[in-house]
């Protein structure tokens, strides 16, 4: 009981103080669309007495008129005084659930990366987004008042009702207890289903992802995938159809019972009243305001019962979205969104640099001891699975050390602020996408763009060409879903885009994770020679599994199962005859095989 | 006035499918529907017709009819509850299945469309708004709703007509005066809808790529938080403008709206208390009337929102008919293949991608041999991919034909034809699945055969050192204990699975990519014994896959421009020399 209090109170406390933080004018609002909703609930309930007295008793039409008149008029004007206020307030609301999205994207901008990878942080974020996406705060706002005008209209009907006997009181709150436990076991067991029901969801909602994300479109048609899919869609409804059948026929019994407990409670009032009526202590005008009280009290009721019931389990949403911000607050440090300067280090050094997953226990990377210095092109060579991506990301501060330290010119980097490190890098991976944007958006985002240099960059990977004969040149966006006029680009272009991108960023050091893998020697060479012959880009790191191109490269680090193996120039290690010498002659082999 | 029925008759017609579909489920469902939905108007009625019996047995001193009428009043509303409160519940279940039957029809659409229409936008669009059709558009209790609100009307009208027929009849022309109100304010929502959904995909795309893991890591690496923030803004505000009109009009509509009903409301109730004046009604009577006439313009309203959602469900259904409806040139129909494949032939073939004005494919002449190896080389975009997916039917050839053993594959039925055919694509796609699941695309698979085929990918070992082997789930979505695989084993594990299949025909695009020199060493030894028995087909940047391949095809620019083994293709020292001697320098 004690928890569940808590449970409303917080969701109270975060839903008005959002509210009032962002958008001082909303709770007044709010507030001012309830008073009419309760005056008019009065109203409708009341007149209507007068109005039968004044015919059936008073003999006098024309005030039954203007009662009339003034029924109808309350009806006019709540109902204009609604939607005036209500259109006030749906925009609000939407402005409301924009800053709370805002907030989490600045949050989730703030979340370590590597936390993406854990299961615990996975299942939280997915309910934080299912918060702003599906619960949205506008419509937790909307159950705090509505909890607050079914009070409020609770207590005016009593109030008229009191006029008339106390008893109601009792009837009132006898029946209240019995139903709002009933509604708490109802509860209980539908968030018992609800346990039950939340991974079937996932796995139904991953399996129709699945069919319409049409990167996979290929293997359903060839591999003949449509009974393998439509069988799990099938067995998890089948599944979770007998789930809820089961829940309900367990819990309906509950559900009589309340019935049981609302009518004993209207035929009881309707008795008491009609008492009063049959022993005519009161007027039949005064009976059609005690029923429609009465009626009108048991809505308010069960609109009050069900709204903090809905507020109650809110809570799980609001408690993990207010972790999930707060977690993500201003941790990093970030001191200022002022841009951080271009920074070109002279060294970057990895000193006992250890790494797993928070979940794992074994090592991706063990005990890394390496200096890299301003100028050096380093290629990270080894097998697949050694740990090359995961040093990557160590080094661009998307996962953090598990032991040991990186030093930027001697300083340890989580003392270095976090816009002011990712200065000094610049990106591309093999998995990159481009954004749905323009072109010009894709490379140089939403800082000031200098054509020159783009034109110079994408002059060099071959791609200027193409872009010039788009109509909207630079400005063309990347495929069609944003913009009528958009362009499909095929996988070589976007490559050379997304290269594009990293070597237009103005950075320290350069760094390209495979992301040449699919194009043809010829064109990974282009990318290769266009990335050498920038005067801009000092210092860069390759991985990829070409060993000719790395051979270019001035330094070549060798990984073999979460350690470094071999460092050097290519023909250093050729000589040292390690793992890269094997590898190297496993690709040339097959060239030196053919000439004999 | 006409065209306005048709267009209800048509809504009509697709509202009884809709039943049919609901009854398909079994009667339980609809009748639980009706049940509840008969149950809501009788409480609506109660309290109309409830006081009238009171005051009549209290105004005539009738205690025991007071008393009969309370208690049947409890036993009454007691069952009324309970039914609906349990109905209201089972009915979920119900929609559930319904939801769910068009999901289920749409996605296996989605898995049977032409995969050309998968690049086509507009087809895409298309899907998307039926599968959001199928989620919010379609209403299951269309007749039921219907039933409550004319008979609610019916319970209404009948009332006020006992009073006067001339005023029950005044009060149908207004409602039918508010039926047009309504149904011109829905067309012009329709377009504030149609306004919006740009705008809303626009704030929904840069929202997804801030909160979604892909897009994380570039933009981190960029920095790029702000701009979709302020793309998020944009799209934000750019809605809020258009609803602020929405909103404008709507309180126009309704204002207009409401005074018609209170006009009518008052001359009612001028009417009504005129009438007790001259004696007419009883003052029980007068009052269930006044109730009604309070309860009518609800109910009013109540039968419009219904009919709207006639016509809204119509629409909808006609947006998943649109793509349920598709033809599709791929199909079952056809001639059986026969048991092997001998041969494959491109005959004068010509393909342009839709919506591309090159060709990507251009006459272009090739015999492929059961007996040979065979590996298509050439620079990115020289068409390569392309010819591999007109051979696997995802695109079919604008001009010329592809056979196999001499006949059309187009004459072939697909899903025979297909099974000839074991793929490696070049972009690896994983499904959230185990790994025996995504090999085997089955839970029950013969562990040795399966360890066969990850051997040969080079991967056995990695599986096997994992604690759940091939029951390993790819990805941490729906196992703790899931492995996020790297590119080279995801690629590896895509290899198994072609291999797995035990087809005629093995192709592979690009199968080495993410592989390792030593992986793709030993790949390229189990390719070559594969190639005893399989008529295998392959594409590469590597050269040194070609070695093992007695068939070269070197294409450029959609054509063939040079072919033959690579003894044959070295002494030419053409464009394949080039390519080659350029590679293997690199190695030197």
């Amino acid at each position: 009981m004690k928890s569940q209090i808590k449970a409303i109170c917080s969701v109270l406390s975060f839903s008005l103080r959002f509210a009032a933080e962002n958008d001082r004018l909303y709770i007044p609002l709010k507030i001012l669309g309830i008073i009419p909703d309760v005056i008019f609930g009065i109203l409708t309930v009341s007149i209507p007495r007068y109005i039968i007295d004044s015919v059936g008793i008073n003999k006098d039409i024309k005030a039954a008129l203007l009662f009339a008149g003034a029924l109808v008029l309350t009806m006019l004007l709540q109902t204009l005084l609604t939607g005036l206020l209500g259109n006030a307030i749906s925009l609000r609301d939407m402005r409301l659930n924009r800053k709370l999205s805002e907030e989490l994207q600045r949050a989730a901008a703030r979340m370590p990366y590597a936390e993406f990878e854990s299961r615990q942080t996975l299942d939280d974020y997915g309910m934080v987004r299912e918060f702003i996406s599906e619960i949205t705060v506008s419509s937790v706002l909307d159950t705090v008042f509505s909890a607050f005008s079914n009070l409020l209209k609770l207590f005016s009907y009593l109030y008229i009702l009191l006029e008339y006997s106390w008893i109601f009181m009792i009837v009132l709150i006898a029946s209240t207890i019995v139903r709002a436990v009933c509604q708490n076991r109802e509860e209980i067991g539908l968030f018992k289903l609800q346990e039950k029901t939340a991974p079937l969801n996932r796995r139904i909602g991953y399996v129709s992802r699945s069919v319409m994300d049409y990167s996979n479109a290929k293997e359903v048609r060839v591999f003949r995938l449509h009974d393998f899919i439509a069988e799990k869609f099938d067995r998890y409804m089948k599944k979770m159809y007998s789930l809820e059948l089961s829940s309900i026929r367990k819990l309906s019994p509950l559900r009589v019972i309340a019935a049981f407990t609302q009518a004993l409670f209207l035929s009881a009032t309707y008795g008491l009243i009609g008492l009063s009526l049959y022993n005519g202590d009161i007027t039949v005008g005064t009976f059609i305001q005690y029923t429609g009280a009465v009626i009108a009290l048991a809505a308010a009721l069960s609109g009050f019962l069900s709204a903090v019931v809905a507020l109650k389990n809110q809570n799980q949403y609001v408690s993990c979205y207010l972790d999930f911000v707060g977690k993500y607050d201003r941790e990093s440090g970030s001191g200022g969104e002022s841009e951080a300067k271009r920074r070109i280090p002279m060294t970057i050094e990895l000193q006992n640099l250890s790494f797993r997953y928070p979940e794992s226990e074994t090592y991706v990377l063990k005990n890394i001891n390496l200096t890299f210095h301003l100028g050096e092109k380093i290629a990270i060579v080894g097998k697949n699975g050694a740990g090359k991506t995961t040093l990557i990301k160590l080094l661009l501060g998307l996962y953090t050390p598990t032991e040991g330290r990186i030093l930027l010119d001697g300083k340890d980097i989580s003392e270095i602020l976090k816009d002011e490190y990712s200065a000094v890098f610049s990106a591309a991976f093999q998995d990159s996408e481009l954004f749905r944007y323009s072109v010009r958006e894709n490379i140089s985002f939403d800082r000031p763009f200098d054509e020159e240099r783009a034109e110079e960059i994408l002059r060099a990977l071959k791609i200027w060409e193409r872009l010039e004969r788009c109509e909207d040149g630079l400005e063309t966006y990347v495929t069609r879903a944003l913009n009528e006029n958009g362009s499909d680009f095929s996988g070589g272009e976007r490559k050379r885009i997304l290269i594009a991108r990293a070597l237009y960023r103005e950075a320290g050091i350069y760094i390209f994770d495979e992301p040449t893998a699919e194009l043809s020697p010829r064109g990974e060479q282009l990318i290769y020679d266009s990335i050498f012959n920038l005067p801009s880009v000092q210092t860069v790191f390759f991985i990829s599994h070409r060993l000719a191109s790395c051979k270019r490269c001035s330094r070549i680090v060798v990984f073999d199962s979460g350690a470094a193996v071999g460092d050097g120039t290519h023909d250093e290690l050729m000589a040292q005859g390690g793992l890269y010498a094997e590898m190297f002659s496993a690709q040339a082999e097959a060239y030196r095989e053919e000439d004999e | 006035m006409k065209n306005l029925f048709a267009s209800f008759g048509d809504s009509f017609k697709k509202a009884l499918y809709l039943f049919r579909i609901q009854l398909s489920f079994g009667w339980e469902g609809v009748f639980t529907q009706f049940l509840y939905i008969f149950m809501l108007t009788v409480k609506k009625i109660i309290p109309v017709l409830l006081p009238k019996f009171i005051i009549d047995a209290c105004t005539g001193k009738q205690l025991s009819a007071f008393v009969i009428v309370l208690i049947s009043f409890s036993a009454f509303s007691w069952i009324v509850d309970s039914t609906i409160g349990i109905t209201e519940w089972v009915q979920t279940v119900y929609n559930l299945k319904f939801a769910h039957y068009f999901k289920r029809r749409i996605s296996a659409k989605a898995m049977t469309m032409d995969y050309k229409d998968l690049e086509d936008s507009e087809a895409l669009d298309g899907l998307e708004r039926a599968m959001d059709a199928a989620y919010y558009g379609l209403s299951d209790t269309l007749f039921s709703e219907l039933f409550l609100h004319i008979l609610l009307l019916i319970f209404l009208f009948f009332t006020v007509s006992t009073l006067n027929f001339p005023v029950a009849l005044v009060t149908l022309a207004v409602v039918l005066l508010l039926y047009f109100i309504n149904r011109k304010a829905t067309e012009v929502n329709h377009d504030f809808e149609m306004q919006k959904s740009p705008l809303r995909r626009q704030r929904e795309y840069a929202e997804n790529c801030m909160l979604d893991f892909g897009t994380a890591k570039d933009i981190r690496a960029n920095d790029a938080q702000n701009m979709f923030l302020s793309k998020f803004a944009d799209a934000s505000e750019a809605e809020i403008e258009v609803r602020k009109k929405q909103n404008r009009y709507n309180l126009g509509i309704g204002t207009l709206k409401t005074v018609l009903n209170a006009l009518m409301i008052f001359g009612m109730y001028a009417y009504l208390i005129r009438s007790y004046s001259d004696g007419l009604v009883a003052i029980s009577s007068f009052t269930v009337y006044l109730a009604a006439l309070y309860e009518f313009y609800g109910a009013v309203e109540g039968l419009f929102g219904c009919l709207l959602s006639f016509r809204e469900s119509a629409v909808n259904l006609a947006e998943i008919d649109g793509i349920l409806g598709r033809t599709e040139t791929i199909t079952k129909d056809g001639k059986p293949t026969e048991e092997s494949v001998r041969s494959i032939e491109f005959k004068n073939v010509t393909f342009t991608y839709p919506g591309q004005s090159e060709p990507a494919i251009r006459g272009l002449n090739l015999f492929i041999d059961a007996k040979d190896s065979t590996i298509l080389v050439g620079e990115n975009g020289a068409g390569k991919t392309t010819l591999i997916k007109l051979l696997l039917r995802l695109y079919d050839v604008d001009s010329g034909a592809i056979l196999v053993n001499g006949t059309d594959i187009r004459e072939l039925s697909y899903p025979e034809y297909i099974a000839h055919f074991a793929p490696v694509f070049q972009e690896v796609w994983l499904f959230a699945y185990s790994v025996k699941e995504n090999i085997a695309f089955s839970d029950a698979a013969d562990a040795d055969k399966m360890r066969e085929a990850l051997d040969f990918a080079g991967i056995a070992e990695y599986i096997g050192k994992l604690p759940d082997g091939i029951d390993t789930f790819c990805t941490k979505n729906f196992d703790e204990n899931g492995v996020n695989f790297s590119g080279g084993e995801q690629q590896k594990l895509t290899i198994a699975r072609a291999v797995w299949r035990c087809a005629d025909v093995v192709i592979m695009d690009e199968p080495n990519s993410a592989l390792d020199a030593l992986s793709e060493s030993r790949l390229s030894e189990n390719m070559r014994a594969l190639a005893e028995s399989k008529l295998l087909l392959l594409i590469s940047h590597r050269l040194s896959m070609s070695r093992f391949c007695n068939h070269i095809v070197v294409l450029d620019n959609g054509e063939i421009i040079e072919e033959g083994t690579h003894t044959e293709l070295m002494n030419k020292n053409g464009r394949y020399a080039e390519m080659y001697n350029m590679q293997s320098l690199q190695y030197k």
